[in-house]
């Protein structure tokens, strides 16, 4: 059926290795109701640039699940402003949603962060990443990660006043 | 971790309370779909926008068929779902034409025996030659001499080469083809202590590894591996059914057809031949309650049981084995996808019911439409007894009879 057996075979691999993970980053930044087609775009884009997948494959495949999301609320939003425009109702704030069902406490710390503080936290708590790792998903170097990563998590212990461990998975 | 900041967040972490269940399913359903649909013909822009809506309504219904299959198979002892049972939501595709093109003979001893498509090639394995043709016009490219006349032939690609397995050979063949030479001829067969084995004609490329199918005297046979970087076998072989003999990968899995086998003492082999599905990286086996010949494509397997028989059908199966829809097919001996349709290639009738005595020109060419899973248009007869089918880059090609038919898709 495929022009290339071996395309389809590596796409099909591919696939059943690291659905389940792009599935999970979808869920904790998602609402529920977009969190299958973050999986299937994502997907979409991986068969389309299956050529271009690197060593290792999850860092770059969230980047592209990243890059998903970030369409995913650029069109949400258009669809907001154009109701706005319509309504003439201005929403008070705008910025991150926490998903449901998380504390009022880590959401407001989260909150509090700015977006790649808080990605550089969720990556590597959330999605188990290594820094050098979380670093390719987000696009920036290693050094610059852990810096995020750093002050991310500074901020959060003066947020829930946490004891700070001075080993923090910034030295891994 | 020994960090309680990253212990706290990851407590909270909402991914392990979420219970996605059949959305995953259903998502895999739909990439599949999707990509298995971008093979279509590159017609006008308008008429391909049509296309894309019609597209997305069918994807969207192959979901709501799965959902509701899969809801209503949980209760079901065999995981079997009658196809009256699943509710169409769209009306079936329109029946995709088909432009007849000139037939290709490639004269005796070279009557097509299996078919494999590859980029802009069609391989075409004979009982003396491997034939490279272009896949466009029907030219032959280069003829590879294969040992043995084999009969019944499996045709796989992988690893950057064909692969070659035919029933009751001893070897597995290994051609490049970039030169159209035969590089390898790989012993695969170590009877002994009585056990008579030979090679079925399975071959399949998965997990960067060529499984092939082995048949014995005893009840069971079994599929073998092979590391392309060695051409050596690797591991144990992995027991199987009775007489393995189709092997196709698909849906993260091999699966084996099995068949009835006489056993060394002469009688039948008692093992029902359910069909095997060997997992590649754990190597474990689970028999699926069904058997038949197993073919993949649109994010699904399609098992053609009682293949050739009046009462043939195909059942499609989604990755968890759950059976979606059962499709009655007379006759039905051989399945591609491609252009939006499944094709089913369907054997001529018989004067008599014991014993095949064949109608001239009554095998036939049926399409299925994927998102009802209905037979659609008329079929179209063909006048040879067709024993493999190919479809890639809008050609089908029909082996059998000693001959290749060539049809085109056409827009209209």
């Amino acid at each position: 059926m495929s022009a290339d057996p071996d395309r389809r075979a590596r796409f099909e691999a591919l696939y059943e290795r690291h659905q389940a993970v792009v599935r999970s980053y979808a869920v904790r930044r998602s609402a529920p109701a977009g969190v299958e087609d973050v999986v299937a775009d994502t997907f979409l884009v991986v068969w389309r640039r299956l050529e271009e997948v690197p060593e290792p494959e999850l860092p770059w495949l969230l980047g592209v699940a990243r890059r998903v999301l970030g369409d995913q609320r650029r069109a949400a939003t258009r669809r907001r402003s154009l109701t706005e425009r319509l309504t003439r109702e201005v929403p008070e704030t705008r910025g991150w949603l926490p998903p449901a069902g998380l504390s009022p406490e880590l959401a407001g710390a989260l909150c509090a962060l700015t977006e790649h503080e808080r990605e550089a936290l969720l990556l590597v708590a959330w999605d188990g990443l290594t820094p050098r790792d979380a670093a390719i998903v987000v696009g920036c170097s290693s050094t610059a990660f852990r810096v995020r990563l750093h002050r991310a998590r500074e901020r959060v212990v003066a947020q829930l006043g946490i004891g700070s461990n001075p080993r923090t998975e910034a030295h891994r | 971790m020994n960090d309680p900041v990253i212990e706290r967040i990851v407590r909270e972490d909402p991914a392990r309370h979420a219970h996605p269940g059949d959305q995953v399913l259903a998502t895999r359903a739909r990439v599949f779909a999707a990509i298995d649909q971008q093979q279509q013909p590159a017609w006008s822009g308008r008429r391909r926008t049509g296309l894309w809506l019609a597209s997305a309504a069918a994807v969207a219904a192959v979901v709501v068929v799965a959902v509701v299959a899969l809801i209503a198979a949980a209760d079901h002892p065999h995981r079997t779902i009658p196809a009256s049972h699943i509710h169409h939501d769209t009306a079936p595709a329109r029946p995709i034409r088909l432009r007849s093109a000139p037939s290709v003979d490639l004269g005796q001893p070279n009557s097509p025996e299996a078919l494999l498509t590859q980029g802009r090639f069609l391989w075409v394995a004979t009982p003396a030659n491997l034939v490279k043709l272009d896949l466009q016009d029907g030219q032959t490219i280069a003829r590879t001499p294969i040992p043995n006349s084999p009969i019944q032939i499996g045709l796989a690609s992988g690893a950057g080469s064909i692969w070659l397995a035919s029933t009751g050979s001893s070897q597995l063949l290994r051609i490049n083809p970039a030169t159209n030479r035969l590089i390898a001829t790989i012993p695969l067969v170590d009877s002994q202590r009585g056990v008579q084995r030979s090679l079925g004609s399975g071959v399949a490329y998965a997990d960067g590894q060529i499984w092939v199918s082995r048949v014995s005297n005893r009840p069971h046979g079994d599929v073998i591996t092979v590391d392309p970087a060695t051409n050596r076998p690797t591991g144990t072989p992995i027991a199987v059914g009775s007489g393995p003999d189709a092997v196709v990968s698909g849906l993260g899995s091999l699966w084996v057809q099995n068949t009835s086998v006489t056993l060394g003492d002469g009688t039948p082999s008692q093992i029902y031949p359910a069909m095997s599905r060997i997992d590649p990286r754990t190597r474990a086996v689970r028999s699926e309650p069904f058997s038949g010949t197993p073919a993949r494509g649109f994010g699904s397997m399609w098992i053609q049981t009682n293949a050739a028989e009046n009462n043939a059908a195909v059942l499609r199966v989604d990755p968890t084995g759950q059976t979606l829809a059962r499709i009655a097919v007379p006759r039905v001996d051989g399945l591609a996808f491609g252009d939006g349709r499944v094709w089913a290639i369907c054997d001529q009738r018989s004067r008599a019911s014991r014993t095949f005595h064949p109608i001239k020109n009554t095998a036939v060419l049926r399409q299925i439409d994927p998102y009802t899973n209905q037979l659609i248009g008329t079929p179209i007869h063909l006048e040879i007894r067709p024993i493999a089918i190919a479809v890639s880059e809008h050609q089908l090609w029909i082996a059998g009879s000693g001959r290749l038919l060539h049809y085109q898709f056409t827009a209209g």
